[in-house]
């Protein structure tokens, strides 16, 4: 069940300021935080109803900023940009790792790696490949459908590119169907590019992405600021942030930019460069070259 | 019914002979003993021949493993509607010597003692006899099913000793010494003092958890759990605890909460149209099962022990009591009613009690209900809700497309994007036991500096191409640039254009993007001890501008002095 609320009025509000004594103000100030917490705890025992906003998936810190109430259960959320996955992975990985599985459907070029580097629990991620091809805009992509509809039964998240055929306004009676049943059973729906027919409830755009840490032939990707913007229909307003991820010890760190951050000059470690040419063997200057023109 | 004998005395078990046979699966699917074969369920074997069992094949082994001990094995699907089909011969050899027989699954079955051995002359002379008949059947079956008259070598356990448990476990020792096994009245708890803990578990009675739990305690021995006080028992384990109590002190009476129901807890539904085939009977059944455990579950009870009667419109009768000892759900009831019917329809020609008309009559009568102390689900570990509803959907996704399209991830170790994790049919996978198959240190790797030196630090790519992109790395004249044999560039990488389209057609170039920074070339050279796997390449990774998002990067090789872009970091 979900219910319109204001997010931006605070349902408890603060206390009025009284004005009296030092003393006595410190001894109101403690007697009203006792009080409001008593009355926290009884509003949340009187509570008739679970709100939307309750029904959630929890969100890790950087993603926090922007999706304050986590991953609304019954949305579908869109990442797109220049970092949408890396953008998913982050925001299913602590869902996942607190015991939730996701579906991967129709994303055949999912980086397994990169998931695992953000901390995604592979062993409850399954890919489920429908056979049709996402950019074929011929087909009403009734398999992707019927797949969809039996992952959201079972999954707490479902990962997925809305095929070319369903990429437009036209809200076809299946699809509508595969909404209620997304609300009904309390996944997420996280799709990689436009929700299309879908209808995103929440956008995530990657405005810009700036690397770090390649030079002229020389260093490696390591540090990436993407600067992410949060709208949608179910959002009020927008927010934004900028998001570091930090490669390091085959992990990606997720963080939030402070200034100056940015222009750091990267200059990798020895170790990392020397492991990278581990495989360089001793060849034979008659060797056929790798590429020519 | 047993219970009811006058004198006995509900502190004392009843006397009870088991008759098992082990591997039943295998024996059912017409496997000769010589022949090494196994029965699979869920990927595990579940039952093996005697000369599997030789070359190593051990109940529980996975595919793979029972492959790589005996490549010549033959591999089986499990089925226990065949199963029970096959065992019914055996029901009714045993159905002439005792009126009433508690199928507790295909291949284990017990009877009370009492009548059959008074009339043999002894528990000795009863089992023996027993044995012989149960003996006569398999290998007919056999003869049958194999074309060879030998005599089955899989034998056959029969035990005799006070209570289901003691029973239970007298058959399959006496299947392995292949004479029956009778325990003295009374010597219950002494025959079982020294047998491992893990009897309980070997039949179904406790859960494996518990087992396990017991074993650390430090219980190794059914004798240690009985010497415990019961009190204390209830205290720390729980009505299951008790139960394993009483298992383990040979007092394998029903426990106190079983009572008899009352009659009109069966449920009966006469068809006035006789059904012919098997689903519409099963159908009914599964109506009537519903309703069963529906009344059942709202007194808080649950079946144990359950007649299902059947009865055609000529008037022939199949009666069968099944015994479980978790209980009955109503999806299991139905599975019995069904084992029964197959069983039933598939006797031979000119039997006694064969059957020539439809199923007019259904009857599930509970025999011994018990107060349903629920099952309580893992805290810790164990299957969680949300594991048991994910597994459900692959199950169904997995017949929604097909068994190659559900895939799940195991580490496979390498150095280029597209090795390092290989996708798996979640079929072929024990989606119970994931973390270890997709951790990187579960190959003995340290993390990702072990054996794989010279693969690329992270992050790494979001998007990984199946078919790597063909690619033009252009220098600043519009140069293809070249790789040399030493791995070195011959000029800066200054643009780069895809291919679109196919070798044969023609490729068509797309737009030309600029790279702002490159760095490279890291060389791969791996496999080359193996032709066919041999590669030797180049990787970049190459940032380059881009209208929409400012700048992307890209991993791109150098392979047989062509370019490929093989992954994409987004």
């Amino acid at each position: 069940m979900e219910i319109a609320v204001d997010h931006r009025t605070p349902l408890r509000a603060a206390p009025p300021a009284r004005t009296a004594g030092p003393n006595s103000r410190r001894r109101s100030a403690v007697h009203d935080e006792a009080l409001r917490d008593v009355l926290a705890e009884l509003g949340e025992r009187v509570k008739p109803i679970a709100l939307a906003r309750e029904r959630t998936l929890p969100v890790a810190a950087p993603f926090g900023q922007l999706l304050p109430d986590g991953l609304v259960r019954g949305q579908v959320v869109s990442c797109r940009g220049a970092a949408a996955r890396s953008m998913a992975f982050g925001l299913a990985r602590k869902a996942l790792v607190e015991g939730g599985w996701m579906a991967v459907v129709d994303v055949p070029t999912l980086g397994t790696d990169a998931a695992a580097e953000f901390g995604v629990p592979l062993e409850r991620v399954v890919r489920i490949d429908t056979g049709i091809d996402a950019d074929e805009p011929s087909g009403i992509g009734l398999d992707w459908i019927d797949v969809m509809g039996a992952a959201v039964d079972g999954f707490d998240l479902v990962l997925t590119c809305v095929p070319a055929a369903l990429r437009n306004d036209r809200r076809p009676a299946a699809v509508r169907k595969l909404g209620s049943r997304l609300q009904q059973k309390g996944a997420v729906m996280v799709t990689l590019g436009a929700p299309g027919a879908l209808g995103g409830d929440i956008e995530l755009t990657t405005q810009r992405t700036v690397w770090v840490g390649l030079g002229d032939g020389t260093g490696h990707l390591h540090r990436r600021v993407i600067d992410v913007e949060a709208s949608g229909r179910r959002m009020p307003g927008r927010r934004s942030c900028s998001i570091q991820l930090v490669g390091e010890g085959g992990r990606v760190g997720l963080g939030s930019v402070s200034a100056g951050d940015e222009h750091v000059p990267h200059d990798p470690p020895a170790a990392v460069l020397a492991e990278m040419a581990g495989t360089v063997t001793v060849t034979d200057l008659n060797d056929p070259p790798l590429a020519v023109g | 019914m047993s219970r009811n004998v006058p004198g006995e005395n509900r502190d004392h078990p009843i006397r009870m002979v088991t008759v098992w046979c082990p591997d039943w699966p295998v024996v059912a699917a017409g496997c000769r003993p010589d022949v090494p074969a196994a029965v699979l369920r869920a990927n595990r074997v579940v039952a093996r021949t005697p000369a599997a069992a030789d070359e190593g094949i051990v109940t529980g082994q996975r595919r793979r493993q029972a492959q790589q001990r005996c490549p010549l094995i033959r591999l089986l699907d499990d089925d226990p509607a065949r199963d029970a089909r096959e065992f019914e011969p055996i029901v009714r050899a045993v159905a002439e010597i005792a009126p009433r027989v508690d199928l507790v699954e295909p291949g284990w079955l017990s009877i009370a003692a009492r009548g059959p051995s008074r009339y043999f002359g002894g528990d000795a002379a009863m089992a023996e006899h027993l044995r012989r008949s149960v003996l006569d059947v398999v290998a007919s079956l056999a003869d049958v099913e194999a074309g060879v008259g030998a005599e089955a070598e899989a034998g056959v356990g029969v035990g005799v000793a006070d209570g289901r448990f003691a029973a239970s476990v007298a058959a399959r020792l006496g299947a392995r010494r292949r004479e029956p096994v009778v325990v003295a009245p009374g010597g219950s708890e002494a025959f079982c003092a020294p047998l491992p803990i893990g009897w309980l578990q070997t039949l179904a009675e406790v859960d494996a958890e518990l087992v396990d739990l017991f074993g650390r305690l430090g219980l190794r021995r059914l004798g240690d759990l009985a010497g415990l006080d019961s009190v204390d028992v209830l205290g720390r384990f729980g009505p299951v605890g008790t139960h394993a109590h009483r298992l383990a002190a040979g007092v394998d009476i029903r426990p106190a909460n079983t009572t008899d129901p009352a009659p009109e807890r069966r449920i009966t539904r006469v068809l006035d149209d006789p059904a012919a085939q098997t689903d519409a009977v099963v159908f009914v059944a599964k109506q009537l099962a519903d309703e069963l455990a529906g009344r059942l579950g709202a007194d808080g009870r649950v079946c144990t022990r359950l007649v299902v009667r059947l009865a055609t419109e000529h008037g022939e009768r199949s009666e069968r009591s099944w015994y479980r000892p978790a209980g009955m759900s109503a999806a299991a009831m139905v599975e019995r009613v069904r084992w029964q019917l197959d069983a039933w329809v598939n006797l031979p020609r000119g039997s006694e009690h064969e059957i020539t008309g439809g199923v007019a009559l259904i009857r599930l009568v509970p025999e011994e209900v018990r107060a349903d102390d629920g099952v309580q689900l893992g805290f810790w570990g164990g299957q969680s809700d949300a594991d048991r509803r994910a597994i459900r959907a692959i199950a169904r996704l997995t017949t929604l497309t097909s068994e190659a399209a559900v895939t799940v991830p195991v580490w496979n170790g390498g150095r280029l994007p597209a090795d390092r994790y290989r996708w798996m049919p979640a079929t072929l996978v024990d989606l119970d036991q994931r973390e270890r198959a997709v951790e990187r240190t579960a190959t003995g790797a340290d993390g990702r500096a072990g054996p794989w030196p010279g693969c690329l630090p992270a992050p790494s790519p979001a998007t990984v191409f199946d078919d790597p992109l063909p690619l033009d790395v252009l220098d600043v004249h519009g140069q293809v640039v070249r790789v040399s044999g030493r791995g070195t560039v011959t000029a800066d990488p200054a643009g780069i254009r895809l291919l679109l389209g196919s070798e044969a057609e023609g490729w068509r170039r797309g737009p030309m993007r600029a790279v702002r920074s490159w760095a490279g070339p890291w060389p791969v050279d791996q496999h080359w001890w193996e032709p066919d796997r041999h590669r030797r390449l180049a990787r970049f990774q190459i940032l380059v501008d881009d209208e929409k998002v400012g700048e992307r990067a890209h991993l791109v090789i150098a392979e047989h002095q062509r370019w490929f872009l093989l992954a994409t970091y987004d």
